[in-house]
C-alpha cells in the first residue's frame, strides 16, 4: 500500500511540472497579450495610445522577453517563495484575487455538493430497485432535462421566474442592501434566500448523472448472489440493501471526487456569470480575456493541481476501499 | 425642502429682528450654505468643518435642470464584466472635473475648477485662475501647485508616462511648461499656437490636468523619503508601479480615484469600495467638500452614494433594468435597437424610462478597404475611388437599416451629422444609391470584366477578387451587416469573407497593417475638430491607412501618403496651429472637403435611436442627451444634481 503511494505521488509531481509548463504555454497561445488588450480596451474608451508608450510598458511587463524567461520568473516564484506574481489588471498580487474568492466559492461549491449526493443517492437506489416504475420514469424523466438544459439557461429562466413573480433581486449572492455590509445573522439569511437557485442550477446537471450512475451500478449488484444469500440469510431488506450492493455501487461516487475538487475552484464559470457570483470562475473568464497572464496561469495551474490531487485522493480512497485495484 | 434648511427657516422667523441685525453687522453671514443632513452630526462632532468653511468663497453655481432636490438615497448604476475596463465608465458617472469643462449642452467650454481663464492672441499662453478656498475631498486646500505636480513632476516624468505626457499637454512634440504665478494662478506656454488647448483641456480623453501634490509627493521620487522601502513594502517593483496605483499614470483617466479610496480627489463622490476585483462592486460615498452648490444654497450632490454592481453578463443587466433594479443605465454598444421593444414591454413595472441619445458617431458601421495593405494587387484595386464607389453603390443600404436597425436611420457616408456645423449633403450622401447595374458597370470598365466559374470577378493574375474584412466578436449589428454586404457583394462579382475575431486580435492587426479591410462604427459625426481621425490620417485609428497616420508623427513605420493627404495633413497642421476661431472652422471645412472627394471610406448608415434608461424615480436627468466619450455622458447634464424624488 505504501509503495502504490508513493509511487502515485512521484507520477502527480511529474505531471504537475508538465502541467505547469502546458499551463503557461496555453495562456502564451491567443495572438497579442496584456498590453494589446488593454490597448483595445483604452480605445474603446476613446483614448489614444501612442507606440511609444506600449513598448514602454512592454518592457515594464517584461511581456518582451522570451517565453522561457517569462516562465522561469513565474515558476521559480511560485516554487521558491510561494508567490504567484501580480496580475497586470488589477495591479494587484495574484494569490490575493483568488483567495478573496475562494470563501463563497468553496461554500456554494461543497453545499451543491451536498445538494447532489442528497439528491441523487436516494433517487438513484429508488429507481434501481422500483424500476420502471412511475417514479423511477419520472426521476429519469427530470433528471435528462436537467442534464440536457445548459446550466446558463436554466439560470437565465430561474431569474426570469423569480423576478417576474417573487420580485427577488436579480443576480448576485446578496441584496444590494447586503452586499458590503459585515456578517450578521440577517446577511446569512439573506445569502441562504439568495443560494437556492445557483445551488439548483449547479447541480441540475451533476445530480442526473449520479442517479444514472448509482442505478445502473446498482442494478448490476441487485442480481448477484450475494444479495440473494443476505436476503435468504433473512435480513430485513434496507439491510439488505444499504449493507451490500449500495457498497459497492459507491466505488463511482469515490473516484469522481477527483473531478470534484477543481470543479469546487472553478465554480461552474458560465453560471456564475449569468447569476452574477462573487465567485473564482468569472475571474478566471475575465483574466483569460485580457490575457492578464500571471493570473490566469495560476489560476490554470491551481486547477490542474487540484485536479491532480483530487485523482491521487480518489485513487488511495479506491485502493483502499477495492483490493482488486491495489494488486492489479 | 431639507431639514436643516427648514429648521433654519423656522430660527429666522422666530428671532426675527436679531437675525436681521446680525445680517446687517455680518453680510457674509447672509451666505450660510445647507449641507446633506447626513454630515450634520459629523458637523456637530467637530470632526467635519462647517459647510460655509468646507466651500469656496465662490462656489460653482449649478442650475438643477427641473427644480431643486432633496438630499439622500443613492444612485445605482452598472459596471459590466468581461472585458469592459470600467474604469471610463465610472469617470463619466462620478469623475471627469477637468480645469475647465464641457457646458451640458455640449459644444462650447465653462469654468470649472478653473474659475476663469485668458490666452494671448496666438494660442502659446494660458493663464488659469483657480477658486479660492477650493478643498481636496481630504479638507486640504486646491492650489496652482497642484497642477505644476500634475503636469511637471507626473505627466512630464518620461519614466511615468513613457509615451509622453499626452496630446493635450503637448503641441508639435514639444511639451507645455507650467508655472504657478502665485497659489492661485497657473500659466502654461507651449513653444507653438495651440489653438485647441481649452477645448481639449475639457476633452474627458485626457487627464484632468490636476493631483493632489500634498499626498502624490510621498510617493514621488522628488520629494519622497525611503521611497525604496514603501516601494518593497508595498510589493510592487518599482515606484512607478506604486505611484501609478496610489496617484495615477497614464493607463487610464483617473484610475488611480477607483482603485485607490485614499486618494483626493475633486469628485462629488468618492470611492469607498474600490474597483481592485476584491468585490463584487463599487461604493462611491458623498464627498463632504465638494464645491458645487445649487441656486438654493444646497451644496451638492444631493444622493450619499452611487453603487456600480460589477455585471457579468449583458442578458444580466437588462433583466435588472427590467426589475427596476438599475437607476442609469448608459450601455449604447450593449443595449441595441432590438432590445428597445423588450424593455418597453416592463416599463411601467420596472418604473423607468428612455433617454434619448444624440450620438457623436456618424455611420453604425464604417468599412475601411485598407489604402496601404501590402497585397500589391489589392493596393493597386483599393486606391481606385471608382473601385470604392462602385461597391458603395452595391450596398442596399435601406435593406440593411430595416433589418439590422429596426427602420432607423437613412443611407449615410462616414460624414458630418446633420445637427453638426459641418453638415455636408453630398458628403453625408454621396454613392449612398443602391444600385448595382452602376456598380457592375464601374467594375467592368476598371478591366476587371474576367470571372471564375462562381461569377468572381479576378485579378489579372486570375486570382479572385476577395476582401477580408475584419470586425470584432462584440459587435453583432456589424458581423450581422457585413453578412448582407457579403450577398450584395457578390452579385456583383466581389468576394468578402468575414474575420469574426476577438478585440485584442483586432487592435493587433490594425496597428500591424495585417488587414485587407477592417469593420468599425464610424466617428466624427459631431466634434470632429476633436476626433477627425477618420477624415484625416493623424493618428493609428485611421483605419483606411494607419501607416500614413505613422508617416505623419513620424514613425517608423510609416507609409509616405498620397500628395492630396500630404496636403491635408499641411492643412490640419495649420489648422492646430491657429488661435482664431473663424479660421479653425474655414481650414477645417477645407480638410473636410478632401475627405469627401477622397472617399476613403464606405458608410452604411445614420445612427440614431439609441437610448439610456433611468429610473423614474430619479429627478433632474435629462431625458436627452449628447452620447459621446470626449463630451463624456451623462457627466456634463452633473449627475451632482440627480435627486432620488420623494415616493
Amino acid at each position: 500500500m505504501l509503495a502504490f503511494m508513493l509511487r502515485r505521488f512521484i507520477y502527480m509531481v511529474v505531471t504537475l511540472f508538465l502541467v505547469s509548463i502546458l499551463s503557461f504555454a496555453i495562456i502564451q497561445l491567443p495572438p497579442g497579450d496584456y498590453l494589446s488588450s488593454m490597448v483595445a480596451g483604452m480605445s474603446a474608451e476613446g483614448q489614444q495610445v501612442d507606440q511609444q508608450f506600449i513598448n514602454a510598458m512592454r518592457d515594464r511587463y517584461g511581456l518582451g522577453d522570451p517565453v522561457y524567461v517569462q516562465y522561469w520568473k513565474w515558476i521559480s516564484g511560485i516554487v521558491l517563495r510561494g508567490d504567484f506574481g501580480q496580475s497586470f489588471e488589477w495591479n494587484r498580487p495574484v494569490s490575493s484575487l483568488i483567495y478573496e474568492r475562494m470563501g463563497l466559492t468553496l461554500l456554494l461549491s461543497v453545499a451543491t455538493l451536498f445538494f447532489i449526493w442528497a439528491v441523487a443517492f436516494p433517487i438513484g437506489i429508488y429507481s434501481a430497485i422500483r424500476k420502471n416504475s412511475f417514479g423511477a420514469h419520472l426521476a429519469t424523466l427530470v433528471g435528462f432535462i436537467g442534464l440536457a438544459i445548459p446550466n446558463f439557461l436554466i439560470a437565465l429562466v430561474f431569474m426570469y421566474l423569480s423576478f417576474r413573480y417573487f420580485g427577488q433581486s436579480v443576480g448576485g449572492l446578496f441584496s444590494p442592501q447586503y452586499e458590503n455590509a459585515s456578517w450578521s445573522l440577517a446577511k446569512v439569511g439573506d445569502l441562504i434566500a439568495h443560494m437556492w437557485i445557483p445551488i439548483i442550477v449547479l447541480g441540475t446537471a451533476g445530480t442526473a448523472t449520479l442517479i444514472r450512475i448509482m442505478r445502473a451500478n446498482l442494478l448490476d449488484e441487485l442480481n448477484k448472489p450475494y444479495v440473494t444469500t443476505a436476503r435468504a440469510m433473512g435480513h430485513p431488506e434496507h439491510v439488505v440493501l444499504l449493507k451490500y450492493p449500495v457498497r459497492v455501487a459507491l466505488n463511482p461516487f469515490v473516484s469522481t471526487v477527483g473531478w470534484v475538487l477543481p470543479g469546487l475552484v472553478s465554480g461552474a464559470t458560465i453560471t456564475a456569470i449569468v447569476l452574477n457570483l462573487p465567485m473564482s470562475g468569472p475571474m478566471l473568464l475575465r483574466s483569460l480575456l485580457t490575457q492578464d497572464m500571471y493570473l490566469a496561469g495560476s489560476f490554470i495551474l491551481l486547477l490542474s493541481t487540484l485536479t491532480v490531487i483530487g485523482t491521487l485522493i480518489s485513487d488511495i480512497l479506491l485502493a483502499w476501499l477495492d483490493p482488486r485495484i491495489r494488486y492489479s | 425642502m431639507t431639514t436643516s434648511k427648514y429648521l433654519r427657516k423656522q430660527a429666522i422667523i422666530g428671532l426675527g429682528g436679531v437675525v436681521l441685525t446680525a445680517l446687517m453687522v455680518f453680510p457674509g453671514a447672509a451666505l450660510a450654505f445647507n449641507q446633506a443632513p447626513a454630515l450634520d452630526s459629523e458637523v456637530e462632532a467637530g470632526t467635519l468643518p462647517p459647510v460655509d468653511d468646507r466651500l469656496p468663497a465662490q462656489p460653482m453655481v449649478l442650475e438643477p435642470l427641473d427644480e431643486v432636490g432633496v438630499y439622500g438615497g443613492s444612485l445605482r448604476t452598472d459596471i459590466l464584466g468581461g472585458t469592459d475596463r470600467g474604469y471610463g465608465w465610472i469617470n463619466r458617472i462620478i469623475g471627469y472635473e477637468p480645469l475647465v469643462r464641457w457646458a451640458p449642452e455640449g459644444g462650447r467650454v465653462i469654468p470649472n475648477i478653473a474659475e476663469s481663464w485668458e490666452a494671448n492672441d496666438d494660442s502659446t499662453e494660458f493663464i488659469f485662475k483657480l477658486r479660492e478656498g477650493l478643498r481636496w475631498s481630504d479638507g486640504a486646500p486646491v492650489t496652482a501647485h497642484d497642477v505644476t505636480f500634475f503636469v511637471e513632476d507626473m505627466a512630464k516624468n518620461t519614466e511615468l508616462f513613457p509615451g509622453g505626457p499626452g496630446g493635450h499637454l503637448e503641441v508639435n512634440g514639444q511639451p507645455v511648461v507650467v508655472e504657478a504665478l502665485d497659489d492661485l494662478t497657473i500659466k502654461f506656454t507651449f513653444a507653438d499656437p495651440y489653438g485647441l488647448f481649452i477645448q481639449q483641456l475639457a476633452n474627458a480623453n485626457n487627464q484632468p490636468a490636476i493631483a493632489p501634490r500634498h499626498y502624490g509627493e510621498q510617493f514621488h521620487p522628488a520629494y519622497a523619503e525611503d521611497l525604496d522601502a514603501k516601494v518593497a513594502a508595498s510589493g510592487f517593483t518599482s515606484w512607478v508601479e506604486l505611484f501609478q496605483q496610489k496617484v495615477g499614470g497614464p493607463t487610464g483617466n483617473n484610475f488611480a480615484s477607483w482603485v485607490n479610496p485614499e486618494l483626493p480627489s475633486l469628485h462629488a463622490w468618492t470611492v469607498t469600495q474600490p474597483y481592485d476585483g476584491s468585490s463584487s462592486q463599487v461604493v462611491a460615498k458623498r464627498n463632504p467638500y465638494y464645491w458645487k452648490v445649487d441656486t438654493a444654497e444646497n451644496q451638492l450632490p444631493y444622493l450619499d452614494e452611487v453603487v456600480f454592481p460589477i455585471i457579468g453578463d449583458t442578458e444580466v443587466l437588462k433583466l435588472m433594468v427590467m426589475n427596476g433594479q438599475i437607476d442609469f443605465t448608459y450601455r449604447p454598444q450593449n443595449l441595441t435597437l432590438a432590445d428597445k421593444a423588450v424593455f418597453f414591454d416592463s416599463m411601467e413595472a420596472g418604473q423607468y424610462h428612455f433617454i434619448e441619445l444624440s450620438p457623436d458617431v456618424s455611420a453604425t458601421q464604417a468599412i475601411h478597404l485598407n489604402l496601404t495593405t501590402t497585397d500589391p494587387n489589392r493596393n493597386a484595386l483599393f486606391n481606385e475611388k471608382d473601385f470604392r464607389i462602385a461597391l458603395s453603390h452595391a450596398i442596399d443600404r435601406q435593406e440593411i437599416i430595416d433589418i439590422i436597425y429596426v427602420g432607423q436611420g437613412e443611407p449615410y457616408q462616414v460624414a458630418p451629422r446633420p445637427e453638426s456645423q459641418f453638415y455636408d449633403e453630398v458628403f453625408a450622401h454621396q454613392y449612398t444609391e443602391f444600385d448595382p447595374d452602376l456598380a457592375n458597370q464601374m467594375l467592368d470598365d476598371l478591366g476587371l470584366t474576367d470571372r471564375n466559374s462562381a461569377g468572381i470577378r479576378l485579378f489579372e493574375d486570375s486570382s479572385p477578387i476577395s476582401i477580408q474584412v475584419d470586425v470584432r466578436t462584440d459587435t453583432t449589428p456589424q458581423i450581422d451587416g457585413l453578412e448582407l454586404i457579403q450577398r450584395y457583394w457578390a452579385d456583383v462579382g466581389i468576394e468578402l469573407r468575414i474575420n469574426v475575431i476577438d478585440s485584442a486580435l483586432y487592435r493587433e492587426r490594425q496597428v500591424g497593417n495585417l488587414f485587407e479591410a477592417i469593420s468599425n462604427v464610424g466617428a466624427g459625426g459631431l466634434n470632429e475638430m476633436l476626433n477627425p481621425r477618420l477624415y484625416v490620417p493623424i493618428n493609428d485609428n485611421a483605419l483606411y491607412a494607419v501607416p500614413w497616420s505613422y508617416w505623419y508623427n513620424e514613425d517608423p513605420r510609416g507609409i509616405e501618403p498620397d500628395e492630396t493627404t500630404m496636403r491635408q495633413l499641411e492643412l490640419y497642421d495649420d489648422f492646430l496651429a491657429t488661435a482664431d476661431e473663424a479660421r479653425q472652422v474655414e481650414l477645417f471645412a477645407e480638410i473636410l472637403g478632401i475627405a469627401r472627394d477622397e472617399f476613403r471610406t464606405l458608410g452604411i448608415s445614420l445612427i440614431t435611436g439609441t437610448y439610456a434608461i433611468a429610473g423614474d424615480k430619479m429627478g433632474n436627468i435629462p431625458t436627452k442627451m449628447i452620447d459621446s466619450a470626449i463630451y463624456p455622458t451623462p457627466a456634463p447634464t452633473n449627475p451632482s444634481t440627480w435627486y432620488v424624488k420623494a415616493q
